[in-house]
């Protein structure tokens, strides 16, 4: 029994500080990384290449990242000091551009930003050394990836996106504050009426469609039946194609000239009349049936999972109760699958929201602009000099997914966290 | 106490041959079975006819017999040849114009294969690095980080398209193969993060215990132990990859530049292009080529490929 009673002392134990490399090596790796900065500042070739922003943004990233992973430093002074930096230079460069140069030119702010950016990246990467080792630093490191993913990629470009929507951007994405005007400009126009109105008719419809085939296919394949694998190859495979090939497979058996209405009248149905897709009215559910064919598959598959999962004891109760087997399946089978249902539906509806591929390859638009969905309508703007137009537009799609996204966030956070 | 044994049902249970319900079942399955295979079966018989047959015949029936075909060539001559079964097929891989440019698909399926096997590479080695440090060595705020990069995976990339681009731009590598790559990684990281993190969570924790005692490091425990036994989970990751960068329209459209184009975008282009003829077995046949590897995939590996849709899609 060896008890060195250290935890009783008043505060809990702390191993005493072994820095993971010598005196020596440390100060050769600061001297390396600080000769590193000084030769980029002095010849400005990774400037010259790629700008100051880069560097900033890279400095940025371990900033942030340094409250996370406790690199390299664990004292607060040090944090904050390396977080003023930062700001000091933000706001240097933000004041040049500001006064148009008059508080600070802007040759003296692009030299603080260069200063800055690698003062800031050298001095992280030297007290990293420093103050070496760091409890899980292999999995810290392992994570920057991600890291920098959610922090830049998600978080950062939505933010880029929503207030660059508040802008007057036209080819160039320069920010000139319009409050806005984009939005009233937005849904002051024809095309984006169509286009948000097909959006929701494509969300609901296709969404809908899709669930109840999916699932009325997982009902009759969880029958114990015959053959499962071959049906389920047989539902699933388009899910396996792309949009843009599943559009165009559409596209010719709905063609008036070549498709389904000309065979069937060929074969003796004279006054058969197939043509929505050449119908302005109709062409969007020329979409919702290609999407739904395409997508209910997977809803089969998910909801099969969700089926399969529920206990064969339910089925013997509900049979000994001599209840029918529908009202099993809408009365205990449908309740209990509430979870599988909510996430097939934000899957299914998040990507009916951002549905792009199969209308630009079964109808582009057409005829005319009367299938335009939203992301048709981003993507026009975006890279024909309306940049603040398609942002706006962009951001609304957001909107909507964010809406979409509740009840997904309700079930997996908020509830499983009150059953725990 | 004794007395007459109780009569009990014996045998096995009489199976009635034509159970009404049964057939139910069976003809619902088939037709909508039917109706699912349906534009397949229409683009695969179209896509062996000659255009003379499109225009005469009807969707549902081959043609049988083949004439002899007259069509014009880009440079306006015209041609006469014997049709044979293969010609579209021939004319969609080597032939089919784009504009001015008659190399057929061929190039972009290169162009696709470039594309899909550097993009795949990369996505998985980065997921299943971060998998495996999100299951088995968390740190403050990992969970966060995972849970606003799964909530980051439903947000339209129509959202994120142009920051990307200007990022892109800015690293100096728009229009270049590099670009698609990386935006493939950058938006293929959520699903296989959560494919892998599951799958690693789902391992015994003594395996993880017992690598450590024996003093095997972060790296080493996961090339030497949790590696080797990822293979399942690593065959669902890649077919899910590969069939996902292989369909991929938008990103290949914005980032990939003109001359790294993949088959889906020419394909699109096959379609849109207005010059001479518009020859409809030729485009069945280059839409065929394209959805024909992940179709492959699909029904080579149909097994994977659902679990990983399951396992993707629902989280475990």
């Amino acid at each position: 029994m060896t008890s060195l009673g250290l935890a009783s002392a008043g505060r809990a134990y702390e191993p005493p500080y072994i820095p993971a490399f010598s005196q020596p090596v440390r100060w050769a790796a600061v001297g390396i990384i600080a000769a590193i900065a000084f030769a980029a500042l002095a010849s400005d070739w990774p400037f010259s290449r790629i700008g100051t922003f880069q560097p900033m943004m890279l400095a940025l990233g371990f900033v942030l990242i340094q409250y996370v992973v406790d690199i390299p430093f664990r004292a607060h002074k040090w944090r904050l000091a390396v977080i003023g930096v930062f700001l000091a230079a933000t706001l240097a460069y933000w004041l040049s551009w500001y006064s148009g140069g008059a508080l600070v030119s802007p040759a003296a702010a692009e030299s603080v930003w260069k200063y800055a950016s690698v003062g800031l990246i050298a001095g992280l990467l030297g007290a990293g050394v420093w103050n070496a080792p760091y409890k899980n630093f292999h999995s810290k490191v392992a994570s920057v990836p991600m890291m920098f993913i959610v922090l830049f990629a998600f978080i950062g470009c939505s933010l880029w996106t929503m207030t660059y929507s508040l802008s007057d951007a036209r080819i160039y994405p320069v920010f000139t504050f319009v409050g806005f005007k984009q939005y009233y400009r937005l849904f002051s126009v024809d095309i984006w009426e169509i286009a948000w109105k097909n959006g929701l008719i494509y969300l609901f419809l296709g969404t809908a469609f899709s669930i109840i085939t999916g699932f009325f296919l997982a009902v009759f394949m969880d029958q114990k039946i015959r053959l499962e694998g071959l049906f389920r190859t047989i539902y699933l495979y388009p899910f396996a194609l792309s949009f843009i090939v599943t559009g165009h497979v559409w596209a010719w058996i709905f063609s008036p000239a070549y498709g389904l209405q000309k065979s069937v009248r060929q074969m003796g149905w004279e006054s058969f009349t197939f043509e929505w897709i050449a119908d302005s009215k109709m062409a969007i559910y020329c979409v919702v049936i290609a999407g739904v064919w395409q997508g209910s598959g997977l809803v089969m598959a998910l909801m099969l999972a969700g089926l399969r999962g529920i206990d064969d004891e339910i089925w013997r109760a509900s049979r000994v109760d001599g209840i029918p087997k529908w009202r099993t399946y809408l009365q205990i089978v449908i309740p209990m699958m509430r979870p599988v249902l909510i996430t097939t539906f934000v899957i299914v509806a998040a990507g009916a929201v951002r549905i792009y591929d199969l209308v630009v390859a079964l109808t582009d638009g057409g005829p005319g602009i009367s299938s335009t969905v939203p992301a048709q309508y981003v993507y026009k703007y975006l890279f024909s000099g309306n940049i603040g137009q398609g942002l706006s537009a962009a951001t609304v799609m957001l909107l909507a997914s964010a809406i979409i996204l509740i009840p997904w966030v309700y079930v997996e956070f908020v509830k499983s966290k009150q059953q725990r | 106490m004794t007395g007459t044994p109780a009569i009990e049902p014996f045998g096995p249970k009489p199976k009635r041959l034509f159970d009404p319900a049964r057939i139910g079942v069976y003809a619902f399955l088939i037709i909508t079975a039917l109706y699912f295979l349906f534009p397949l079966y229409v683009v695969i018989i179209t896509s062996f006819k000659d255009l003379d047959a499109i225009r005469d015949g009807n969707i549902f029936w081959p043609q049988l017999k083949y004439g002899v075909i007259t069509t014009t060539d880009p440079a306006g001559n015209i041609v006469t040849r014997q049709a044979e079964w293969w010609h579209p097929w021939y004319r969609a891989w080597f032939e089919v114009c784009t504009g001015l440019e008659c190399k057929g698909i061929s190039p972009n399926f290169w162009n696709s294969v470039i594309i899909t096997i550097p993009s795949v590479i990369v996505s998985i080695a980065v997921a299943i690095t971060t998998g495996y440090a999100l299951a088995n060595w968390p740190f403050r705020f990992s969970e966060g980080f995972f849970t606003v990069l799964i909530v980051g995976s439903f947000i339209p990339y129509q959202v994120l398209l142009y920051p990307m681009v200007l990022l892109t731009k800015n690293m100096g590598i728009y229009s270049t193969l590099s670009a698609v790559i990386f935006v493939h990684t950058v938006f293929g990281l959520p699903i296989l993060t959560l494919l892998f993190r599951n799958y690693f969570a789902s391992l015994p924790v003594e395996l993880f215990k017992a690598a450590r005692v024996d003093g095997a490091g972060f790296w080493r425990i996961l090339l030497q132990v949790f590696l080797p036994m990822s293979l399942p989970i690593l065959t669902v990751a890649v077919i899910l990859q590969v069939t996902g960068i292989w369909n991929d329209f938008l990103f290949g459209v914005v980032f990939a530049g003109l001359p790294n184009y993949p088959m889906t975008v020419k394909l699109n282009n096959i379609f849109t292009s207005t010059f001479g003829v518009k020859e409809y077995n030729v485009e069945m046949a280059a839409t065929l080529l394209t959805g024909a590897i992940p179709l492959a995939i699909y029904f080579l590996s149909g097994r994977y490929f659902v679990r990983g849709i399951a396992a993707g899609a629902v989280k475990g």
